[in-house]
């Protein structure tokens, strides 16, 4: 079997569970809107117009949101044993890596095409065509970042005793120097050409992240697999 | 073992001298500088840099320790990588103290969102994470693996971050507290070097005296093991 096929026979496998039971997708959805309604409790007291500290809850619910996603593509794999049996099969560890990032970061994409829009409604009240490619770009970029770490260190913490209570504590402080550049970044588009900074240079750290953690997903994983 | 021994004691006297030389240099033969400087409080920055630069130096050590770890897989590379980032984690945690005092000295506030700041903070959480996930695994391989691994990503995130704080900064707000530029004094450095030989030193025989501790219980572990096995 050819990596490719190996490849989209894993992401499937994961893709159908969750078609199937749809326990990542309606937990991830209703925990993303709750938290956008507490951050807007949490503000009005002191803001009337809450667009100025949007890109920040945006970028908090997404976090926060896929912190529940990441857990769960590891923990069910871990209950069965079926990670085990997938190890048996003569599957080359990268191509595991890459199947469940992907599969990761399919369903952050796609609880993203449901949200934002629910977000944008919420707090923009309206945002320009350019402004929404851009907004899309801004957090497919984050999304890659945030599955290619999160892929890496969700597996570590499904192998330990904390099992999903350590990888929030691994995640957060790896991506907070990521959610500076994404969050500056959002806020910059979103604010529109009230300041005028040069929103390249994050752009360009943003992607350098990227690579980094993508990268660095991939060498480490075999390491952490096999153990 | 006996020669180690002895490198350890000569390298704590040779610390303990070191250091207590420099506090003489520092509070009595140099002068307290003008309140521009930043006055008294100034005499912090003579052991401040030294222990930044030593906790640095700690968790540069963690990461080149974890990656010959990942590599030979052999368990001593993981000793030195675990007991070099807790010796970064304590001189972190002291810098962090006399920088604060120092910032609340000089500027009468304890803490502000700066780039130094920022970064060392977020360095101790990720070395704070690095422990908890240590904690987390029993069997020794796969914690040893798991750690490595942690301590490649955390390194891997410090200079970004570093840069990330910096450019943020410099766009959005002025940067609060200047470079801290103190126009060192040809004498001063004298000083300054010899705290930093002396933290040096230090880090080197406790180094050396926790690694000999972590393999004691190593070997203590493995009896325990063996008993509990019925000496199979």
């Amino acid at each position: 079997m050819s990596a490719t096929k190996q490849f989209w026979a894993i992401l499937r496998k994961d893709l159908l569970l969750e078609l199937r039971s749809k326990d990542v997708f309606t937990s991830t959805f209703l925990f993303s809107i709750m938290a956008l309604v507490i951050f807007h409790f949490a503000f009005s007291p002191n803001l009337k117009d809450l667009t100025p500290v949007s890109a920040g809850m945006l970028w908090v619910a997404v976090l926060f949101t896929s912190l529940l996603g990441l857990n769960r593509s590891f923990v069910h794999e871990k209950d069965e044993e079926c990670l085990d049996g997938l190890l048996l099969t003569p599957v080359d560890r990268p191509v595991i890596f890459l199947a469940k990032l992907a599969g990761n970061l399919i369903f952050l994409i796609v609880l993203q095409v449901i949200v934002v829009p629910i977000f944008a409604l919420f707090f923009l009240g309206g945002l320009t065509a350019v402004a929404a490619l851009k907004l899309a770009m801004v957090l497919l970029l984050g999304d890659l970042g945030i599955c290619g770490v999160g892929t890496l260190l969700a597996t570590i913490s499904a192998n330990t005793r904390a099992r999903d209570l350590l990888l929030p504590i691994l995640y957060l402080p790896v991506m907070t120097p990521f959610m500076m550049q994404v969050v500056s970044y959002t806020n910059a588009l979103i604010m529109g050409g009230t300041a005028a900074v040069d929103m390249s240079s994050w752009l360009y750290l943003i992607i350098a992240f990227d690579i980094i953690f993508l990268l660095a997903g991939y060498a480490l994983y075999d390491f952490v697999i096999g153990e | 073992m006996m020669k180690r021994k002895n490198i350890t004691i000569g390298l704590s006297i040779l610390a303990g001298v070191l250091l207590v030389i420099s506090l003489y240099g520092i509070f009595v033969v140099e002068p307290v500088l003008p309140a521009a400087q930043t006055g008294f409080s100034q005499k912090i920055f003579y052991w401040h840099l030294p222990v930044a630069i030593l906790s640095f130096i700690a968790f540069l050590a963690t990461l080149v320790f974890s990656v010959m770890y990942l590599i030979k897989k052999d368990l001593k590379y993981d000793v030195a990588a675990y007991c070099s980032a807790e010796l970064g984690l304590v001189f972190g945690v002291v810098l962090m103290v006399f920088g604060m005092t120092w910032d609340y000295l000089a500027w009468g506030v304890w803490w502000t969102w700066d780039p130094r700041l920022t970064t060392y903070l977020i360095l101790l959480l990720l070395f704070g994470a690095y422990f908890f996930l240590r904690s987390m695994v029993t069997e020794r391989s796969r914690q040893a693996t798991f750690a490595a691994v942690f301590g490649i990503i955390a390194a891997l995130d410090v200079p970004v971050s570093f840069l990330s704080t910096r450019l943020i900064k410099n766009v959005l707000h002025p940067v609060v507290i200047g470079a801290k530029d103190s126009g060192l004094e040809p004498s001063m450095y004298i000083w300054l070097l010899l705290s930093m030989f002396g933290f040096t030193a230090l880090y080197i025989a406790l180094l050396l005296v926790k690694i000999d501790i972590e393999n004691m219980q190593d070997s203590l572990r493995d009896v325990k093991d063996a008993i509990e096995n019925g000496g199979k």
